[in-house]
């Protein structure tokens, strides 16, 4: 079927996709309707609550989890046995399910997964009442949604990215790849990445300007210090991919040749690629540092363990980041000078990490260690990310990189660190702040089942890869020879990977499961908290306090309980001037005029673009003109009042 | 007191809205810079990269550059004296200075029309050469960056129009001077980086 200059072929796999696709969203709107959930719904999108917005970014990213962990059944599907031929996922379809897998679980699940916690607890932890620009909030929020969708439409459009979540040029801009798959790569990324970049903005100026009266620098909680750093590392690292990104659209779509052709230079997009694409690996894994911190010290009943060499630590793995990108491209070929220098660099990164490893172990020492799902999963982390740690060790060694290289061992170090790290660090943190979101508590029986059941899922499945790995088993292959010896590894990854996906399950069982009992006992504060978001109401209101609480120590919380009631005391000052923005669906609308555009772009038709141009601009004068409009001003008297209203 | 008290209070509304707000235009910026700082190092890599096409010194034109230059740098002056006159509410000649740095923007934009139009005219078109290409890239990037900053500016006519000198409107002025004083700084090291150094190279 023609479609915008390409061809749609209606393939099995793409009937099964499109039939799918129909099914959800049916299911979905007649579940609404039925509900009677539509007035949610649409307030829903337009809020401009930091807690909704978190939430949404968190459901969003776990829609594009099954997505991205349906795509890694299927490749664990085809590995399974030797020369294996299941349905379609062979060569290019392989290629575009593993490539989808990498982008989604990377761009689309492990950052929207930590941005949504940062949303939801950083805020609470800091004593604001809301993130420093709410509207951008929303609209990173979809902007990034827009992204998503765009990577995940692309495999019924005419075939998605092929080329890896590095999407390596001269491939990248082949004339031989199928589809737009790396327009729709570039385009998806790019929207996703504006978002991320003005997240990181507001991230970083409500930390900076919005902390309650008396919370100094080194009074900071550990999970808000992850996200400002965190923060940081995105506003400098994610421009360059921006700019990037914005060289390959030209070469792919215009006609450039600055990476590839007879002149061009391929290696440019590698360095651009890894001096964004090396600090993001710490954008993923830092905040999920900051979780452990918490939770550990929560459940451990101590305060962490040497606070400021945390600190210090993660601004020490935040400033290396930015100088080891060439331990990728070791095999590049830029000669032993540059390989020496950044091998030394990326061995020094183990030095911080391993101070974070010794502070999490020794707070642990001597507690009260309470084994809730949150604590298990953070203790699961703790040998797990010590494995991907010693083999990134190992990797930084050059001349057995030149081994290692492209091979099974990588995928093994890499999903060690991205698994063992961040999606322990993003489940230990839903378990934890859960009451926080909804007002209700997961069921701890069902989760140390689903904690089980992925720990051992995880090791299972990347465990074995190591060795196939050392075997010489290349990575992005989609099938062995029996005579490899690679069988028994594969087989048992592919097991491990199918607990993993039972215990996802498990996972959203919980949720419908714990929703119905409601266990709300205590659901304010139900693990003895420390920071200050447990000193509100579960799930938190909106705005909250009209008099700021006053910070007395790094664990507000704690030391009001110890030394009084438990209840935080409160700034006396008279705000003249609290900026309350109104609910508005216009962030929706700008992404759908990115939307638009990407569209346009994808598909090379200019009319679409400017109009998508066009439309994005009109929205955003809009927004400008009505600002005066869209904001309700209180003093601190009129939103008291307010919030006794609305809780009446 | 009476007095004292209204000054303090106006002075910290203002200071506490426009603060955030200039936060996040500098780090805003940061990021912009980091983009265009990957453009440039991008055309250092390209200066290599020639291909068929002609390399920097026969490329650029020295002479032609002078004059949207001085039209651009000279746009920040009458900005600024469009922000101090907000602040002393001279409706009348903050709209004049905001109308005289549109069109100095609008000049400039117009010359760099014509020199890419000549450019295409003399075979020098977007994928002549990675040289070239580069070129186009950066120097596009910065052009749409002006061309944003006028359509700003014609909000920015409005809204000091319908509402003079209020709070919001000084945030909104706060916002665009950062904004528009980088745009001026990165032609800086444009024509510094491509045009004045081309020569030599």
């Amino acid at each position: 079927m023609p479609f915008f200059n390409t061809q749609i072929k209606f393939a099995s796999d793409i009937v099964a996709a499109n039939i799918s696709i129909l099914v959800i969203l049916i299911a979905a709107v007649i579940y609404i309707s039925l509900a009677k959930k539509w007035k949610m719904t649409w307030s829903l999108i337009r809020t401009m609550d930091h807690r909704k917005i978190g939430i949404l970014y968190i459901a969003w990213g776990f829609i594009f989890f099954l997505r991205a962990g349906l795509d890694a059944m299927l490749m664990r599907t085809q590995l399974a046995f030797p020369n294996f031929h299941f349905w379609v996922f062979q060569g290019d379809k392989y290629d575009q399910v593993m490539t989808t897998h990498g982008t989604l679980m990377i761009f689309f699940v492990a950052m929207p997964f930590l941005i949504g916690l940062m949303n939801i607890a950083v805020p609470l932890q800091i004593g604001a009442r809301e993130i420093a620009f709410p509207f951008f909030n929303s609209l990173s929020m979809w902007l990034f949604v827009i992204g998503g969708l765009l990577i995940n439409m692309s495999f019924v459009m005419g075939g998605a990215p092929s080329t890896g979540w590095t999407s390596y040029v001269p491939l990248a801009v082949d004339k031989d790849i199928v589809g737009n798959g790396t327009a729709f790569y570039d385009m998806g990324v790019q929207v996703s990445g504006i978002g991320t970049i003005m997240t990181s903005i507001n991230m970083i100026t409500t930390i900076l300007k919005h902390r309650a009266p008396g919370m100094g620098f080194m009074k900071i909680p550990l999970f808000t210090w992850s996200a400002l750093i965190t923060s940081i590392l995105i506003l400098f690292a994610f421009p360059v991919l921006s700019a990037a990104l914005l060289i390959l659209l030209f070469d792919n779509q215009f006609g450039t040749q600055i990476f590839s052709g007879e002149h061009g230079n391929p290696v440019l997009w590698q360095h651009l690629f890894w001096a964004f694409g090396h600090p993001e690996v710490y954008i993923v894994i830092l905040p999920a540092f900051g979780v452990f911190s918490q939770v550990i010290s929560t459940f451990a009943s101590k305060r962490i363990f040497g606070y400021s060499s945390m600190v210090l630590s993660m601004l020490v793995i935040g400033f290396l980041s930015f100088m080891v990108w060439i331990h990728h491209m070791f095999t590049v070929g830029l000669g032993a000078f540059a390989n020496v220098v950044f091998a030394i660099t990326s061995m020094l990164i183990a030095v911080p990490t391993g101070i974070k490893i010794f502070n999490w172990l020794f707070t642990i020492r001597g507690g009260s260690v309470r084994f809730t799902t949150a604590m298990l999963y953070s203790l699961a982390f703790i040998p797990s990310f010590v494995i991907g740690g010693v083999t990134g060790v190992m990797q930084a060694v050059v001349p057995a990189d030149y081994q290692y290289h492209d091979s099974y061992f990588v995928v093994a170090h890499l999903h060690y660190v991205m698994v063992g790290g961040t999606v322990f660090g993003a489940f230990s943190g839903f378990y934890y702040w859960w009451p926080k979101m909804f007002g209700y508590i997961l069921n701890d029986k069902i989760g140390k089942w689903q904690a089980w059941t992925f720990i051992i899922g995880f090791h299972m499945t990347f465990l074995p890869m190591h060795l196939s790995g050392l075997q010489g088993m290349p990575r992005r292959t989609f099938t062995y020879l029996p005579e490899d010896g690679l069988f028994e590894f594969n087989f048992i990854s592919t097991m491990g990977a199918y607990l993993m996906a039972i215990s996802v399950l498990l996972f959203i069982w919980n949720v419908f499961y714990s929703y119905q009992k409601k266990s709300r006992r205590g659901v304010a504060d139900p693990w003895d908290g420390r920071t200050m978001e447990w000193a509100v109401s579960s799930p938190s209101s909106h705005m909250r306090w009209p008099y700021l609480p006053v910070v007395r120590d790094l664990e507000n919380l704690w030391y009001a309980k110890e030394h009084g009631n438990g209840t935080l005391p409160f700034s006396k000052k008279e705000e003249k001037r609290i900026v309350v923005e109104k609910p508005t669906i216009i962030p929706l609308l700008l992404s759908g005029g990115f939307f638009t555009i990407s569209f346009g772009l994808i598909f090379a038709v200019p009319l679409i673009t400017i109009t998508g141009f066009a439309g994005t601009l009109l929205l955003m004068a809009w927004r400008s003109i009505t600002y005066e409009r869209s904001i309700d001003l209180y003093t601190s008297e009129q939103l008291e009042e307010a919030i006794r209203r609305e809780e009446a | 007191m009476g007095v004292e008290s209204n000054v303090e209070n106006s002075t910290e509304t203002l200071l506490e809205y426009s603060s955030p707000r200039k936060t996040s235009m500098f780090l805003f910026i940061c990021a912009e810079a980091v983009i265009f700082g990957s453009l440039f190092a991008t055309y250092f890599v390209m200066l290599h990269h020639l291909g068929d096409g002609p390399g920097p010194k026969e490329f650029f034109k020295f002479k032609e550059i002078i004059l949207p230059t001085i039209l651009l740098l000279s746009s920040s002056l009458t900005w600024y004296l469009a922000e101090k006159t907000l602040h002393l509410r001279e409706k009348g000649k903050t709209l004049f200075f905001i109308g005289l740095t549109a069109l100095l923007a609008l000049g400039f934009l117009s010359l760099e029309m014509i020199e890419f139009l000549k450019n295409i005219g003399e075979g020098y078109t977007l994928s002549r050469s990675p040289f070239i290409s580069s070129y186009y890239l950066l120097v596009g990037l910065h052009g749409c960056h002006v061309l944003f900053g006028i359509l700003w500016m014609a909000l920015l006519l409005i809204h000091v129009k319908t509402k003079g000198s209020t709070v919001a409107n000084h945030g909104r002025f706060v916002s665009f001077g950062i904004y528009w004083h980088f745009v001026d700084s990165v032609w800086v090291f444009i024509f510094l980086l491509l045009y004045a150094l081309g020569q030599f190279l």
